[in-house]
């Protein structure tokens, strides 16, 4: 048994539940358990508060980090923006004595203290370190067949790598690893290691767009038949406004459905398709299933 | 794209500003910047700023202030952090652009997106308003009830670092 205290953050609980649906779904399968971190609430947002003031975003961090101190619990995170916040933090605050009795001066308002006791990690490690490709390779009923996908990691979770330590920032191998799992192909393209650039939709919405239109232009040609990705950053991007992206690259209109692992990793296992909420996705997976021989018999 | 030339005055430079953001980030590999420009080549927003990073790393060394808190540049940072990966010097251009944003929102360059965001994750606690469909959405699949967060707290901590003015104020510079 793996204990982890669970922390959703907002994007996943608030806008894109199917996510956190599909993560719920797979993990019991692995004997993880999930305590619910009462209280907690947004990360800092690593493109907002940290923009505002620096001390603010280590206090907000902080006061979640505190929550699953008191509950003597790792924190498994979902997001990639969520885990970025909280170990860039716990480790600061951690290895940084004179930050450490500012923000606790801070959190002292609140009835709260940092004591620095817990680690944070993310699903991608957890999947590929905790529970293992062996275990998860025994829960695949129906592998996938023909099935080629881009994987996209999301900077997030990668950089800077001497903090997060997750995996190679500029060639990582773990979430394709991951995929091949599965079955399915992860297949080779051009600006794979690009950003979504969703974190700076909010000051220039026709940069970030024009910016995820080149990936999604080499993800086509490709021949790609879903994204698949970890964080809900990126989904956001790929997802519900793929429409946009796609106009702006001046061809012929198309669409890629894109999936979290989790989701991915789910329908492998024989996971009704609508527990892992895929009919909520704005690009339709319809196209996806129609694909003779998906699903090797 | 065609260099612009533009005149500097005296009173434009500010020499102990390098000094001063060295502080602030706790270390002094920013002094050592040589130029390279791998942090431009490396960054997805190079080719649609005015400033490059490598830029704004000169101009800090400069002590060119007033024109870095000003501009736009700074907050097109899609927060990739290939740049911090790739420096040869370890000068982490994206933390430097993190102090810079903070430094600008002081002297009333926020565009409205950030402040916008910062002001529903510090007076609700959460980044994005809670939708009833959502709740639906969640009961269909079967999803446990949340407990939204205690907003009181985060709006103490931005009392207490300061930074509710900063919230509050409409209408921050945006180009």
């Amino acid at each position: 048994m793996m204990d982890y205290a669970l922390f959703l953050g907002c994007i996943i609980p608030y806008r894109l539940p199917q996510l956190e649906a599909a993560a719920r779904k797979t993990l019991q399968k692995f004997d993880v358990n999930l305590h619910e971190m009462q209280g907690a609430g947004c990360c800092s947002d690593p493109a907002a508060t940290p923009a505002l003031d620096y001390k603010t975003a280590l206090a907000v961090a902080a006061n979640n980090i505190c929550i699953a101190e008191e509950m003597e619990l790792d924190i498994l995170n979902l997001c990639n923006g969520c885990f970025h916040s909280l170990k860039l933090s716990n480790e600061t605050l951690k290895n940084k004595p004179r930050l450490k009795k500012q923000v606790n001066e801070i959190l002292a308002h609140v009835g709260k203290e940092f004591k620095g006791t817990i680690n944070i990690r993310h699903l991608l490690e957890v999947m590929h370190k905790d529970i293992g490709l062996e275990r998860i390779k025994d829960e695949i009923k129906t592998p996938f067949k023909d099935l080629k996908v881009s994987v996209h990691y999301g900077c997030h979770v990668l950089r800077p790598s001497n903090v997060l330590n997750v995996d190679d920032p500029l060639r990582p191998e773990s979430l394709d690893r991951l995929v091949k799992l599965t079955g399915a192909e992860s297949v080779k393209y051009m600006r794979k290691m690009n950003c979504c650039n969703y974190c700076i939709r909010v000051v220039d919405k026709d940069i970030s767009l024009k910016l995820s239109a080149e990936k999604m232009k080499q993800i086509k040609q490709a021949e790609a038949d879903c994204i698949v990705l970890l964080c809900p950053g990126c989904f956001m991007q790929y997802d519900l406004t793929q429409k946009e992206i796609i106009r702006l690259l001046e061809e012929e209109m198309f669409s890629i459905p894109v999936l979290s692992y989790s989701q991915l990793l789910g329908l492998a296992m024989d996971i009704p398709a609508e527990e892992l909420g895929l009919q909520f996705h704005r690009v339709k997976l319809k196209k996806l299933f129609e694909k003779p021989a998906l699903f090797a018999q | 794209m065609t260099a612009v030339k533009q005149t500097v005055e005296d009173s434009d430079i500010h020499p102990n500003f390098k000094y001063e953001l060295a502080n602030i980030l706790g270390e002094k590999a920013l002094l050592h910047c040589f130029q390279c420009g791998t942090c431009t080549s490396s960054c997805p927003v190079a080719d649609d700023v005015d400033i490059k990073p490598h830029q704004v790393i000169s101009m800090t060394l400069l002590g060119l202030k007033g024109k870095l808190l000003q501009s736009k540049t700074i907050w097109l940072c899609a927060a990739c952090l290939a740049c911090a990966e790739h420096c040869p010097r370890g000068v982490r251009s994206f933390y430097l652009q993190s102090v810079l944003k903070n430094l600008a929102a002081r002297a009333n360059n926020l565009p409205e997106g950030i402040r916008e965001e910062g002001e529903i994750i510090l007076t609700t606690g959460l980044a994005i308003p809670i939708s009833s469909g959502i709740i639906k959405r969640r009961k269909k699949l079967g999803l446990p009830d949340l407990t939204p967060p205690d907003a009181e707290t985060f709006q103490k901590i931005a009392e207490v670092t300061g930074i509710t003015s900063l919230l509050s104020k409409k209408g921050g510079k945006e180009k």
